[in-house]
């Protein structure tokens, strides 16, 4: 993985950055159409113009469990989700919040230190901008790992 | 390179397809010159092609095929049996590595040699058999000239390129976002001061997407040639292989579907085909012993009708032994003795569909059908289909597929639960009833809920509990639907509330959210809020409830009964064309459309109407006049019992009502059974009876024909019985005969006598009577007479005790 084009922003009140090359947009989500009967990491559906998006909340997924009541719902108000789309289907990764897009001369550094555990599956590496560390994660690993939770 | 190769493999794959039967054809016909030729220029192209992009094996058997062929072509020798089979091989093959080059695999390369050496020894031996009968030359004369008309006719026809099926799709996407933005453009125009020039401006604006919608529709369309290419070749090597002669008839190969209907249906029409061969028709020997000509009739045909497709399989074989399907059914253990004796012969015959028959064994051998029956019923009525069957034993079988245009727009409908909207395909439901509905009882035991319905109890769940959601308290009643599940037996899903009727635009659902099981796709309706399509056989797998319904008394089922019995049934409201505001039971419609004025005719005073290349009686006779100005196309409802069409020109649809089963005014007049009152409005109700029997009377000659029941009427002077009463009796199908003609009286089964007429001479004394009164109350309690202008008592009571006498 070498240099390029990234998005910064927080999951979990954790710094990511994703390659811009996985992102068609970011949105401000309006309203979700939920999904009962799905685990809570598949926050509900939204339209982008025609488009339907499934919603994945990353906080709850890397967390393992739905987070406080009344946590979601605040943030359907105000939250933003990347808009991807991986094997067909439109996605809206929810994040904590956008804090900017730069592009990134040097390849990702090895992650050091002992991370969370619930990180490992993502953080592919370490890309360090404005003096602080942000963790190199794809969109496509969320979805991976959604699929993966509701097989097992 | 890279492209050249795909575009070679994508063209010749498509060639493979379209040669199929070209192949199957010249076999039958060894003498057609253009089948030929078609053939040769195909194996020509490809080994042209192939030499061109480096690949000898492809070159190979392209070659070994063509120098047979042109052989052939000079006339040096005949297709037979055993080289046409070899050139089939050959096909194979290249299809064979056609995939192998798309996937990449490897393929044995000795086995191309076998099967050239196959071909060429076929051949030798077709030749050596030619040139002893002598006659090899004769058709050599014509050949030279035929062979040019053949290369001049190939540039004609409509210029195509090809396209990737992304470009279409997002084509189809950003006119839907075309759509979104109109309306949501309406909502905000409707809040604004109208504005003439503006509105007129956003109609044309309207009119435009509507267009773009319908051509962008089109590109999705295939012929439903490609369904049937494979036919041919199968009929072929199936009949083959079962030593039966079969002679196949293809209709209808110029219709068009969407592309992805032809994908799901080709493999229920290829079982379907495939059991007709096998185990409809019979031997040639056996046919013979019948009485049947040697070579089976197989006829494949498609049409369009309204927004279905009808594909239509049908065998002149052996039917459907019924009694042997039900002793295998009790055999089985799925049913009891006792209730199978109660089921009508339609309902016998729709046992080959129950889930389980086909794992048993022999049911292929004592029933002669029923294998996997049920999962092809599953695999249409999940894309929104139907299947239907008609059976003569020893004359044939057909079997009625009805599928969708298109798999993704379907009719749906949309329901509340536990404050979710969610929307269900139309054709899963199969009746809604409000929870008070005297006819429902609900009874909850160990947490289990069961819905009885008027006699019939099934297996009940809230959807809110299936999907995790608080049972939220309502006002209203909430609403039980009786849904289809994918074996097939209807189970009953209560809801909150059925909201809406809308044309949905079906997408896939995302993995994660198919995951749950109970979804079958996602959509995007007019307010822009997303929802989820329900899948009813899926709920019904995750709730794991027992899908057993059974009648607590031996009622027949009979649609039209049933829902005769609620004191509720859904009602579509509309506007007549002459105005008045109606009410039609919802579940006579079969759909509404659109017709073009130019379908509709009269003849002899009777109007009829031309739909997918039938003719259809139509309720009334429409004119220009009942357009809306500008518009060439009248609103009509299509209206179906099982065995008639009927095509019922209207104004306007204005909505779906629950309209109460009593009539607040009983005033019987032509298609008018009395008034309701709706929301405080009077709303004339349709008699569906009336309604029907037009539908019928066209035909009614062809049905009737078999026994009429004959009618003696008493008084042959009386202008009422000769005016109104005898032209009723033989609309409804029975025979009229007048009293007084000498000798008649003795061969009537019914005799109809006005109450005042004396009995006439020369009735036998036990014939049936019934005698019908002016009076609209009866004259007593010993009355037993008819009201003569009740329809439906007088044409029940003749039609009772004419099969009475029948039996005696």
């Amino acid at each position: 993985m070498s240099g390029g084009l990234y998005l910064f922003a927080r999951i979990a009140s954790t710094a990511v950055a994703i390659s811009t090359d996985e992102v068609d947009a970011v949105v401000r989500l309006q309203e979700l159409s939920l999904v009962p009967g799905v685990p809570g990491h598949v926050a509900g559906l939204t339209a982008l113009r025609s488009r339907v998006l499934t919603i994945i909340d990353a906080a709850t997924l890397v967390r393992g469990s739905r987070v406080a009541p009344g946590y979601l719902a605040q943030r359907d108000r105000q939250g933003h989700a990347i808009v991807c789309e991986i094997g067909g289907h439109g996605y809206g990764i929810l994040v904590d919040r956008v804090d900017d897009i730069q592009n990134i001369d040097a390849a990702p550094l090895p992650i050091c230190g002992r991370i969370d555990p619930a990180w490992l599956p993502y953080a592919r590496g370490v890309i360090e901008t404005g003096g602080e560390p942000y963790f190199v994660v794809t969109l496509a690993s969320f979805l991976e790992s959604c699929l993966a939770a509701q097989a097992a | 390179m890279e492209e050249l190769l795909s575009d070679f493999v994508a063209e010749t794959q498509e060639g493979l397809e379209a040669l199929a039967s070209v192949v199957v054809a010249l076999e039958a016909d060894p003498s057609d010159r253009e089948r030929l030729d078609e053939l040769f220029r195909f194996f020509h192209t490809v080994k042209g092609s192939s030499g061109f992009l480096n690949l000898p094996r492809f070159e190979k058997l392209s070659h070994a095929a063509e120098d047979v062929l042109s052989e052939m072509r000079t006339g040096e020798a005949t297709p037979d049996a055993a080289t046409i089979t070899a050139v089939l091989a050959i096909m194979d093959r290249i299809a064979e590595l056609c995939a192998v080059i798309e996937s990449g695999d490897t393929l044995d390369r000795k086995d191309d040699e076998i099967i050239i050496a196959t071909l060429k020894k076929c051949f030798a031996l077709s030749r050596a058999g030619a040139t002893e009968g002598g006659d090899a030359a004769a058709t050599t004369d014509a050949a030279p000239v035929e062979a040019d008309e053949g290369q001049a006719r190939l540039p004609g026809g409509a210029r195509t390129i090809r396209l990737p099926l992304m470009l279409i799709d997002q084509l189809m996407n950003g006119v839907s976002d075309m759509v979104l933005a109109r309306n949501e453009l309406s909502r905000k125009l409707r809040v604004t001061e109208p504005e003439p020039e503006l509105e007129a401006a956003f109609e044309r604006l309207s009119s435009c997407i509507a267009d773009m919608r319908d051509t962008i529709s089109k590109t999705r369309m295939q012929r439903v040639d490609r369904l049937f290419m494979a036919i041919p070749r199968m009929v072929r090597d199936l009949s083959r292989e079962l030593g039966k002669k079969i002679e196949l008839v293809l209709e209808g190969g110029d219709v068009e579907m969407d592309r992805e209907m032809v994908e799901a249906v080709i493999d229920p029409l290829t079982h379907i085909v495939r059991n007709s061969i096998d185990h409809g028709v019979e031997t040639p020997e056996q046919r013979r012993a019948a009485g049947k000509r040697e070579a089976g009739h197989l006829r494949v045909s498609a049409h369009q009708s309204g927004s279905q497709i009808v594909i239509e399989v049908a065998d002149d074989g052996r039917g459907i032994n019924t009694d042997a399907v039900v002793a295998k059914v009790i055999s089985a253990g799925l049913m009891s003795t006792q209730d199978a004796a109660l089921l009508s012969d339609q309902a016998k015959l729709d046992l080959i569909f129950t889930p389980g028959l086909s794992t048993a064994a022999e049911v292929t051998a004592i029933s002669g059908r029923g294998v996997g029956m049920d999962i092809v019923r599953a695999n249409i009525e999940r894309i929104g289909g139907l299947i239907s069957l008609a059976s003569e034993p020893g004359r044939g079988l057909t079997i009625t597929m009805r599928v969708p245009l298109t798999l993704t727009i379907i009719p749906g409908l949309i329901l509340n639960a536990g404050g979710i909207n969610f929307a269900i395909p139309r054709s899963a439901v199969i009746e809604i009833l409000h929870d008070n509905n005297p006819t429902v009882s609900v009874s909850r035991l160990g947490g289990g809920l069961t819905a009885t319905i008027r006699d019939t109890r099934y297996s009940m769940i809230d959807l809110e509990d299936v999907i995790g959601m608080p049972l939220l308290d309502q006002q209203g009643p909430r609403s039980l639907m009786l849904v289809r599940s994918t074996g097939g037996n209807p189970y009953i899903l209560g809801v909150a509330s059925v909201e809406n009727h809308e044309e949905l635009v079906i997408r896939p659902a995302a993995p994660m959210v198919m995951a749950a099981g109970i979804y079958a796709g996602m959509t995007l309706p007019d307010n822009g809020q997303p929802m989820l399509l329900l899948d009813a056989g899926g709920i019904a797998d995750v709730a794991q409830i027992p899908l057993i319904y059974e009648p607590l008394e031996d009622s027949v089922p009979d649609d039209d009964g049933r829902s005769m019995g609620g004191s509720v049934y859904t009602g579509l409201r509309y506007i007549e064309l002459s105005g008045e505001e109606r009410i039609i039971r919802l579940s006579l419609i079969e759909r509404v459309e659109d017709i073009s004025l130019d379908h509709f005719s009269v003849s002899a005073g009777r109007p009829y109407v031309t739909l997918g290349g039938r003719i259809v009686n139509c309720v009334r006779a429409v004119s220009e006049a009942h357009c809306q100005p500008g518009m060439r196309e009248v609103t009509c409802l299509r209206i179906r019992d099982d065995v008639h069409d009927l095509c019922y020109p209207i104004r306007m649809v204005l909505d779906i009502e629950e309209v109460s089963a009593e009539l607040d005014m009983s005033a019987r007049h032509g298609l008018v059974a009395g008034l309701t009152l709706l929301n405080g409005r009077q709303v004339e109700v349709v008699d569906s009876m009336a309604l029907l029997a037009l539908a019928g009377s066209a035909n009614e000659s062809s049905v009737s024909a078999v026994t009429p029941t004959r009618c003696l009427i008493g008084e042959p002077d009386d202008p009422w019985n000769r005016e109104i009463l005898a032209p009723l009796l033989t609309q409804a199908g029975f025979e009229v005969i007048w009293g007084g003609e000498e000798g008649d009286g003795l061969a009537s089964d019914v005799v109809v006598l006005t109450s005042d007429s004396t009995p006439v001479e020369g009735i036998p004394a036990n014939a049936p009577v019934v005698r019908l009164r002016r009076a609209s109350q009866p004259g007593g309690p010993e009355d037993s007479s008819i009201y003569r202008y009740d329809q439906d008592a007088l044409i029940g009571a003749i039609a009772a005790l004419g099969k009475g006498s029948v039996a005696a």
